[in-house]
């Protein structure tokens, strides 16, 4: 190749240097994207980023709990009393304030509620948050937040993605895929609407996508492929049934024809690794159902009831007739099992009876605040509260590594994730009123990772309006009402000590103990 | 014309490309033509549970149930079949793929439908639905490659596969027969109608279309 005097490439040569470099990317392409694809391992994994301490950490562990319909901040751990507001109180969302009660040396408030009815429900709402607050405000973190969207099913879904803060990666696939690879079902998912949503990065290995359990108690029957089916062939007939399938599954002309997409290559992964759901026993170990003919007649069938079973209906006791206890106790045996990283359960919108005031879930979940905005919000926070109080017990009581002492609560945390806030006004001094929907609202964190007896922003008494915080510092920014979704996303996995690195996400320290 | 150095380049960097060991075209060459749609789809619950209560002639409700009375494809295993839950979770559409536990649902539908299609069959070899005319030695099959078993393979591929089973199907069905005999089972024949019936309705054929 010649050079022009000056140094430069003449222009019959520069254009017969571009065709063959572009003959020759045409010809390595294909052999270099065939080599990434056989040994994509180090490149993928640099690629979706945050799986190092899996290998080289203890497994965490990420609860959320989708508290549907907009569980208000300040109807909780930042309520102002009518005191406080001035002239607006009357106006506003705002107690007697006898109601909220301080806790001492604490900057969160728990509110006292009492009500005849729930709505137009006759049951009587009586309700205490002190109790909670005094237990767990060490593990406690509330953050302000602003969110984007007034839509049920849309904040829902960004309460756990951030709004897209990491490629739309949920919080649980984020879990999933820094702790949960080596679990058989890393991310289960037992929410409703946007909780229940998958993210949007299609780079994630498949493993880490939600598995969905919409009957908890009858799911764990699924997770062996002939246990519990009376009349089957011995083991070692099934396994020549399954062997002879999965060769000609190879040989047919189906297989061969459609070998290479991505649902036949799917589909094969997820038959192998279904090999271990079954060695594992988990269709045994994951079963809160009592053996109780004849409605449950497990023995009749071969099976039985997990060894933790007693224990969990005992603290879950109504299992059977609320889905969200259901699912609270095959949470906690996914977690104590090491099944899952990151579990998800909440409330749904439907009415429930059952329990000892005869409702255990009003319509709508939080959302019945259309209705009679304080009764529900009481009603649902205390439903809520003391399932996670539940959880953490059992999660307390049970060792994750006899070595350093630690449990699994330590190991743990628990995100109330929720759809948005709560309109602020109300007629005159109203204590039965409706609200609306309202971007401004909190979220609460708790676990011993997280900075705990901590309140990140704050509310202006005058409005009952949040504000922000630098989620570094933890600085209050008093009048920010800028949207912070990313940052509460990030908060939870810096919390929890997730490797962030090629993120892009913020700092947001000022999350972590 | 390209100068012979450029042509040395070319060649370099195609047999650089070659020397990847790990491309899936340089070894195994199917032997019939690779889809370049591939757009395969789960049955789903419905779809899954129709076919096989056509295909064995059962009832559409006693094709599989777990406990003896949850229904599984339309109660208990319906999303992880790629089923919907409006009125409880507010799951409006299928996710479209398959989860973890599919493949393990899709295995318990068949061997309920399998063993009981089997139990009924079995009863009465000569009025049987699939295994007609089937002889028996014993608890064993009398010829695992007689006509009556051959008979009884293209009925399962016919009905689960809509298809006329290949020879190599076939020989691999009989060799099951043989392979159970072989493993000492008490009643082979029996477990030989159950596997090759599971083996055909628990296909990724039989469950994707």
């Amino acid at each position: 190749m010649s050079l022009k005097k000056n140094g430069r490439l003449s222009r019959r040569e520069a254009l017969k240097a571009l065709t063959l470099a572009a003959a020759g990317s045409t010809t390595l392409a294909p052999f270099l994207f065939g080599c990434r694809q056989a040994q994509s391992t180090a490149e993928t994994t640099e690629a979706i980023g945050g799986r190092r301490s899996e290998l080289t950490t203890k497994p965490k562990f990420l609860i959320v709990i989708g508290a549907a319909g907009g569980a208000s901040i300040i109807d909780s751990f930042l309520a102002v009393r009518a005191t406080e507001a001035g002239a607006s109180a009357a106006q506003f969302n705002t107690f007697p304030d006898a109601s909220v009660q301080s806790v001492a040396g604490s900057p969160f408030r728990a509110v006292r509620y009492m009500n005849s009815k729930l709505g137009s429900i006759p049951i009587a709402v009586n309700t205490d948050q002190l109790a909670f607050v005094q237990k767990y405000r060490d593990d406690m973190l509330v953050a302000t937040s602003i969110g984007t969207s007034v839509n049920h099913t849309i904040a829902q879904k960004r309460a756990i993605t951030g709004n897209a803060a990491w490629k739309g990666r949920t919080l649980q696939e984020c879990v999933a895929l820094q702790w949960g690879q080596g679990m058989p079902l890393p991310n289960v998912n037992m929410a409703v609407g946007g909780y229940g949503e998958r993210g949007t990065d299609v780079s994630l290995p498949a493993s880490v996508y939600p598995e969905t359990v919409t009957n908890p108690s009858l799911w764990p029957l699924g997770l062996d492929g002939q246990k519990g089916v009376l009349g089957t062939p011995a083991a070692d007939v099934i396994a020549l049934a399954r062997k002879t399938r999965n060769d000609l599954d190879t040989e047919s002309v189906f297989g061969q024809t459609f070998a290479k997409t991505q649902v036949l290559a799917r589909w094969r992964s997820q038959r192998e690794n279904s090999a271990g759901l079954e060695a594992q026993d988990l269709i045994t170990r994951l079963n809160v159902l009592p053996d109780l003919p004849p409605q449950v007649p497990l023995s009749q069938y071969g099976l039985s009831s997990s060894p933790d079973g007693a224990r969990v209906r005992q603290v879950f006791p109504d299992f059977l007739i609320d889905p969200f206890s259901g699912q609270a106790a095959l949470a906690f045996l996914l977690l104590k099992n090491q099944v899952s990283a990151a579990v998800t359960i909440g409330p749904d919108f439907n009415v429930k009876l059952g329990g000892t005031s005869g409702i255990v879930n009003p319509p709508l979940a939080f959302d019945f605040s259309h209705n009679d905005h304080r009764s529900a919000q009481a009603f649902m926070w205390a439903r809520i509260l003391s399932t996670v109080d539940k959880l953490i017990t059992l999660l307390k009581s049970e060792p994750f590594d006899t070595a350093t002492g630690e449990t699994m609560w330590d190991r743990t945390l628990i995100y109330v994730a929720t759809d948005f806030g709560r309109t602020r006004t109300r007629p005159d001094n109203a204590t039965v009123f409706s609200s609306g929907h309202d971007l401004n609202n909190g979220f609460l964190l708790i676990s011993p990772m997280v900075k705990g007896n901590t309140v990140l922003g704050g509310v202006d008494p005058l409005t009952t309006l949040g504000y922000g915080f630098d989620a570094r510092t933890g600085a209050p920014k008093v009048g920010s009402v800028a949207s912070n979704e990313p940052d509460i996303f990030t908060g939870v996995l810096t919390a929890m000590g997730a490797d962030l690195s090629g993120s892009g996400l913020p700092d947001a320290s000022a999350f972590k103990a | 014309m390209v100068r012979p150095k450029y042509l040395l380049l070319l060649t370099a960097l195609g047999w650089l490309g070659s020397a990847c060991t790990n491309n899936e075209e340089t070894y195994l060459p199917p032997l019939v033509a690779s889809s370049s749609r591939g757009n395969l789809r789960f049955k789903g619950p419905e779809r899954l549970n129709s076919d096989v209560a056509a295909a064995l002639e059962l009832p559409a409700d006693a094709v599989c149930t777990e406990l003896g009375m949850y229904q599984c494809t339309s109660t208990v295993h319906n999303v992880a079949l790629g089923g919907v839950e409006p009125y409880g979770t507010g799951l409006y559409e299928p996710s479209g793929v398959t989860s973890s536990t599919t493949p393990l649902v899709v295995e318990r539908l068949a061997w309920s439908a399998c063993t009981r299609r089997v139990t009924t069959d079995f009863a009465d070899l000569g009025a049987a639905v699939i295994f007609r005319g089937i002889k028996l030695n014993s608890a064993k099959l009398a010829d695992p490659d007689g006509e009556e078993v051959r008979a009884a393979i293209t009925q399962l591929v016919q009905r689960g596969l809509l298809r006329e089973p290949s020879e190599n199907e076939v020989a691999r069905y009989i060799k099951l027969a043989r392979d159970i005999e072989a493993t000492g089972n008490a009643e082979p024949a029996r477990a030989w109608m159950q596997a090759v019936c599971f083996a055909v309705f628990s296909s990724a054929e039989a469950v994707f279309y």
